[in-house]
């Protein structure tokens, strides 16, 4: 989930940049030192778990996990997302350097929302509220990204808007389905973990 | 359990009474540990897999906190982090995963990392990464990645990294674990040539049997064995 | 392995990566800003340019170019036919329009000069010699101490995850869309989020047991050359003729 180099215009991408260093800064600054090796390693963890796919048709859909990232890390999220783009966009040119403010807004917000949603005491079910969290977390960063679109090109990119969306209909899907699962299985082997919060 | 029934001269480096832990309430997995370690003596620490020996190591430094008992460190009575902190580098813990341990980019940040937490200069420092990678001959992999090194490889520079603090005392968690032939061997032989006290947990009979003077067995939570006699009969025997 | 440190020296690794780093963010605002179509197909070129310099292996190149262009096939296909301006060509309702022409055509070559300085200049600095300089570029600390971190473990975590799969496999499962892949998929994510976690909290250990307090110290140290500012000026001399010419 990302946006490629050379579509925004530069106010947005001045703009998510700005926005984006200011909320990164906010998580550092929540992040004490003795957690940066958990930080560190749940970046690793995030970058890796971007690489498994789960067939979806004749295609295949490969796991994003904000949602969760943002259950286990609250503000950390920020900086740690900020950290596994700038590598996915080194090792695979997701993304780049000017879009890279921008991708950590898409990315991250939802995160952010999907934490609060994971605190909200309904539904009861940890998996059921990973299910909200998951779908949550995608719908929230496309909109994210059509409003970037929208604020580039205006009506010119609305049906752009309209495949990108499109494109991430099985991506709500299977993100809602996996945090749950995910939610499910570390509920029953490591309860102690959905308590933990990296940042203060 | 008393302390090791045979005399050594010199000051204890550890002095371990009745040290007691456990992980869960209901099940001790350390209960009442007491032993002395004294300077140039190489002791295995023997035991089944799940007695305690890497919470045992943990305990000494400081990482966990011992649920009852007494430690003296260096003849300094510890009780605390505060207790502690200045003792880390006198006493060099190697972890049994080499790659809990190397977390730094490169092989010399890695091996700097200690020296620089206690504070060392910058050219001091560059002096001690130096010296460790020619000891323990590994000056070729100063510049690479940690990541990219074999285990035998890994387990030196993990070893470089504890003795660039200038330890007086290793306590070392399965340094020969996983290891093929060839890089057990060079890994044992570094360790004869180290002048440091060790304690050094192994379940493996033949290096226990090379490198220690005197063996330490855990069962249970508790001493069963604390002998200088020759370790490989003492191993043989608890089998 | 997940490849980190693609491209084999040239003339490119000489240039001391904090410069190449500024380079690339100075030709990324100044590509960004830019509306017109013919300087940026000059940096385009300028890009590819440098790629080659930089030797970086054509099959990385053409990877890059891939995922770049899937994304821009939809703005091709997307842009061109919404209204605006001189209609150019008409077909059945459908209109091929010029405002919307242009505009893509200045979104590809914007992205693939982009994409292509980014290659040649960032990519194939090696990912521990970038955070480096990233520290020294005065990024936080912290922040960049995240990326070490992550550098360092992916391919742990990466091989833990290929060795899970492949015991799984050997059991008998292979991956289809219903709820018993999900299910045994999250347990993999579960185990190796749990596996993070336990390591994190043993790194700590060992980094407590060497002396650590918080905060990190720093050993590397760049030092500037004359042919760095060189290569700098060069580049910023070439952008500003772009500008000035095209």
């Amino acid at each position: 989930m990302h946006i490629s180099e050379g579509v925004l215009s530069w106010p947005v991408l001045a703009g998510g940049a700005a926005i984006a260093a200011a909320a990164v800064g906010v998580g550092l600054r929540r992040l004490p030192d003795e957690r940066i090796p958990v930080a560190g390693l749940l970046c690793a963890l995030f970058f890796v778990a971007a690489l498994i796919h789960i067939p979806v048709g004749i295609a295949s859909v490969h796991l994003v996990l904000n949602g969760l990232c943002g259950v286990l890390l609250g503000w950390a999220a920020f900086p740690v997302i900020a950290a596994a783009l700038t590598l996915q966009a080194l090792l695979f040119g997701f993304g780049g350097l000017t879009t890279l403010g921008v991708n950590i807004m898409v990315m991250g917000v939802p995160a952010l929302i999907a934490a609060a949603a994971f605190r909200a005491p309904w539904p009861r079910s940890a998996a059921l509220r990973g299910a909200v969290c998951g779908a949550l977390a995608i719908v929230c960063g496309v909109l994210l990204m059509a409003l970037a679109l929208w604020l580039s090109g205006g009506a010119a990119f609305v049906s752009l808007i309209g495949m990108v969306m499109l494109a991430h209909l099985p991506v709500i899907a299977i993100e809602a389905a996996m945090t749950a699962a995910i939610v499910g299985s570390l509920q029953r082997a490591r309860p102690a973990l959905l308590q933990f919060r990296v940042s203060a | 359990m008393t302390a090791a029934p045979h005399a050594i001269s010199g000051p204890a480096l550890i002095r371990a009474r009745d040290l007691s832990f456990r992980h869960v309430p209901e099940r001790p997995l350390l209960e009442g540990v007491s032993f002395d370690l004294h300077a140039g003596e190489r002791v295995g620490l023997a035991g089944a897999n799940g007695s305690g020996k890497s919470s045992l190591l943990q305990l000494l430094i400081g990482l966990l906190p011992p649920d009852g008992g007494a430690l003296e460190l260096c003849g300094q009575p510890c009780r605390d982090e505060a207790d502690f902190r200045p003792l880390r580098g006198r006493v060099g813990l190697m972890f049994q995963d080499a790659d809990d341990q190397l977390f730094c980019p490169t092989v010399q940040e890695d091996i700097a990392f200690g020296p620089l937490n206690q504070g060392l200069a910058h050219a001091a420092v560059r002096r001690i990464v130096g010296d460790m990678l020619a000891r323990l001959h590994i000056v070729h992999l100063a510049e690479r990645p940690v990541h990219q090194l074999s285990g035998g490889e890994k387990r030196l520079v993990a070893l470089a990294g504890v003795l660039a603090m200038g330890p007086e005392v290793l306590l070392l968690d399965e340094p020969t674990t996983g290891l093929d032939a060839a890089a057990q061997e060079k890994v044992t032989e570094v360790l004869l040539t180290l002048p440091q006290a060790m304690l050094v947990v192994s379940h493996d009979r033949d290096f226990l049997a090379q490198l220690s003077t005197r063996v330490i067995a855990l069962a249970d939570g508790r001493v069963v064995v604390d002998s200088v006699r020759q370790p490989a009969q003492v191993l043989s025997l608890r089998r | 392995m997940i490849a980190i440190g693609i491209a084999p020296p040239s003339l490119l690794s000489h240039v001391d990566p904090r410069v190449r780093l500024l380079c690339a963010l100075f030709a990324s605002v100044w590509i960004a800003a830019t509306p017109r179509l013919l300087p940026l197909a000059a940096l385009a070129g300028c890009g590819l340019l440098l790629a080659v310099i930089a030797r970086v292996p054509a099959r990385v190149l053409l990877r890059r170019l891939f995922v770049l262009n899937a994304f821009m096939a939809l703005v091709l296909v997307t842009l061109p036919l919404s209204p605006g301006g001189e209609v150019l060509w008409q077909f059945a309702g459908v209109g091929l329009y010029h405002d919307g022409l242009m505009h893509a055509l200045r979104i590809v070559l914007a992205g693939h000069a982009l994409t292509l300085l980014f290659v040649a200049l960032v990519v194939t600095l090696e990912p521990v010699t970038l955070a480096h300089a990233l520290l020294h570029l005065k990024v936080p600390d912290k922040l960049v101490r995240i990326l070490m971190f992550a550098i360092r473990y992916i391919d742990v975590l990466h091989d833990t995850r290929l060795r899970r799969e492949r015991a799984i496999r050997a059991r008998g499962f292979s991956a289809r869309c219903d709820r018993h892949t999900v299910r045994t998929t999250a347990h993999l994510v579960g185990s190796l989020v749990g596996d993070s976690l336990a390591r994190a909290q043993r790194i700590e250990q060992a980094m407590r047991a060497r002396g650590w307090r918080g905060g990190f110290p720093m050993l590397h140290h760049f030092h500037l050359r004359v042919s760095d500012l060189a290569f700098g000026l060069l580049f910023a001399a070439c952008l500003l003729s772009i500008g000035v010419i095209a």
